[in-house]
């Protein structure tokens, strides 16, 4: 096995919130098209296709395929990976399939469970472990030290939905839907 | 000279404590325990379960909210929108409700493995502890993994198995009294009566015997099926010493849950009762109340997982001490 450093709570917090951005993009994207409705009654329709085609979707995605599959097949996630970091066991190989799901998802809950206690738990464990580490075996090493380009890459996505989300609010605030929800609630009959 | 008991309240107690007071691990586990709580179809030694289920309003169905939306807008308000909705193609409501319903039980099923994972972890602790080694996370998680199909078993099937064939047979007699004459229908309800004490005295038993199977599988390596039986065989047995230690450890564990709930009560109380003639007072008392609120949240948190574990605990000790006695 090859000798890897563990990695620390910083950038492996940096990696999470990374794959968090990087899964947040077709949400955002979808409230764009969502939002550019021309009525209200458009506006919610687009709503129902959007979660009909990415909102339910995506918990399968990301509970069964995004966390599991990748860490299993490649050790990574997309998050990880450009933070250069990779998901073992204790022997330095990648986990099976059902230990990876464990771990993205039970694993996960269990760590959050008291306040997020069993992730900041990775800042004061000697061996860098968290609690969902410890529960299925596992352990977080760098494998290249690429934080700086981790950052850059966290800066550009989240600055580019802040730009999409903004957009996405004009929309619903100077378009024909906000004058609709305006007449909705100053109708006589409300 | 009457034969000594197999185990006395008080010693489970006194053991049960020492142990969760020096493992904070089995805490954590414990925690995880009470939070996947919900799923589970065994309350006996579970809090707060079936008290929330019992205080929970009932929800507004989705007509009655649309009843109401039209009494206060007038039918022409609310007409567009259920034109709308009624020309959004069947389709995509078919899509969305089997996208829901699929959603539903791939979270079920989730809880339900997590429930099991805890519960044998916790389980697992408590006898490390027991054997006088020092609990961790990773071995108490990889003895649960070994046995978690079994777990998940218990879990879920004897309690999915009865609610079944209670619903089949007891719905099928009821729907028959509609068609029968006064006389038939008397012998009917008398036989729906006599088969609903049957099955509760099953649910009572099945919920009895849980308690010895989890432990025999996770200590003793059995299997659901072979667990369940034999650990109907001990709660058969024990029916009077189980329901006994149950119902301290439930009435233990309400006073303890009750004392931050009952300081908080009295500092509302005094901050509403002094509102009016001392306001410097009331504005401290409700200050207090509130920071202590926020502080009750964490605090009952922590002692859900704690009591949690001392309660396993306790049902650990006890199964350790008649494992070899009447299980076999």
């Amino acid at each position: 096995m090859t000798n890897y450093r563990p990695a620390g709570f910083w950038i492996r917090f940096l990696a999470s919130t990374l794959d968090w951005v990087i899964l947040m993009l077709p949400t955002t994207l979808l409230a764009l098209y969502i939002t550019n409705a021309a009525s209200l009654q458009e506006l919610l329709y687009r709503l129902i296709i959007a979660v009909i085609i990415w909102w339910v979707p995506s918990a399968f995605f990301t509970t069964l395929v995004y966390g599991p599959w990748f860490i299993s097949k490649t050790g990574t996630t997309l998050g990880k990976y450009f933070s250069g970091l990779k998901v073992t066991n204790d022997e330095g190989q990648n986990l099976t399939y059902k230990r990876a799901f464990f771990r993205q998802n039970i694993g996960y809950a269990f760590s959050g469970s008291l306040f997020g206690l069993g992730f900041l738990a990775v800042a004061k464990d000697p061996e860098k472990l968290g609690w969902h580490d410890k529960a299925t075996g596992s352990r977080v090493v760098i494998t290249r030290t690429l934080w700086p380009l981790t950052l850059l890459v966290f800066v550009i996505l989240f600055s580019l939905q802040g730009y999409f989300w903004s957009q996405a609010i004009k929309q619903v605030t100077t378009g024909p839907i906000i004058k609709e929800v305006t007449q909705f609630f100053s109708s006589p009959t409300f | 000279m009457p034969p000594k008991p197999d185990w006395t309240i008080s010693e489970l107690y006194n053991k049960s404590w020492k142990i969760v007071k020096n493992n904070p691990v089995l805490w954590i586990f414990g925690l995880a325990v009470a939070a996947g709580v919900g799923l589970n179809f065994s309350n006996v030694d579970r809090i707060f379960d079936s008290d929330t289920k019992n205080s929970l309003p009932a929800t507004p169905s989705f007509q009655n909210f649309t009843n109401g939306q039209s009494d206060a807008l007038g039918i022409s308000a609310t007409a567009p929108w259920t034109n709308f909705l009624s020309q959004i193609p069947t389709w995509i409501w078919v899509t969305l409700g089997i996208e829901l319903v699929a959603f539903v039980i791939f979270a079920l099923a989730i809880s339900i493995v997590s429930s099991a994972w805890a519960n044998g972890s916790l389980i697992s602790g408590i006898d490390a502890a027991l054997e006088g080694k020092k609990p961790t996370i990773r071995e108490s998680s990889e003895k649960s993994f070994k046995s978690i199909k079994s777990l998940a078993w218990l879990t879920v099937v004897p309690g999915l198995v009865l609610t079944l064939v209670a619903s089949l047979v007891l719905g099928t007699l009821a729907a028959f009294t509609a068609f029968v004459p006064s006389a038939v229908k008397v012998i009917l309800i008398i036989v729906i009566i006599l088969l609903g004490l049957v099955t509760y005295y099953f649910a009572i038993y099945i919920t009895l015997s849980r308690i010895w199977a989890l432990r025999m599988v996770v200590l003793d390596g059995k299997g659901g099926k072979e667990a369940l039986f034999a650990g109907y065989r001990v709660a058969k047995k024990k029916t009077w010493s189980m329901i006994g230690l149950g119902l301290v450890n439930t009435i233990a564990s309400i006073m303890v849950a009750l004392v931050p709930i009952a300081i908080l009560g009295l500092l509302f109380f005094g901050g509403f009762a002094f509102a009016k003639s001392v306001t410097v007072l009331s504005t401290i008392l409700i200050t207090l109340a509130i920071t202590f609120g926020i502080l009750a949240v964490i605090v009952l948190m922590l002692l859900g997982g704690i009591i949690t574990s001392f309660k396993a605990s306790t049902w650990t000790i006890a199964y350790k001490r008649i494992r070899n006695k009447y299980a076999s």
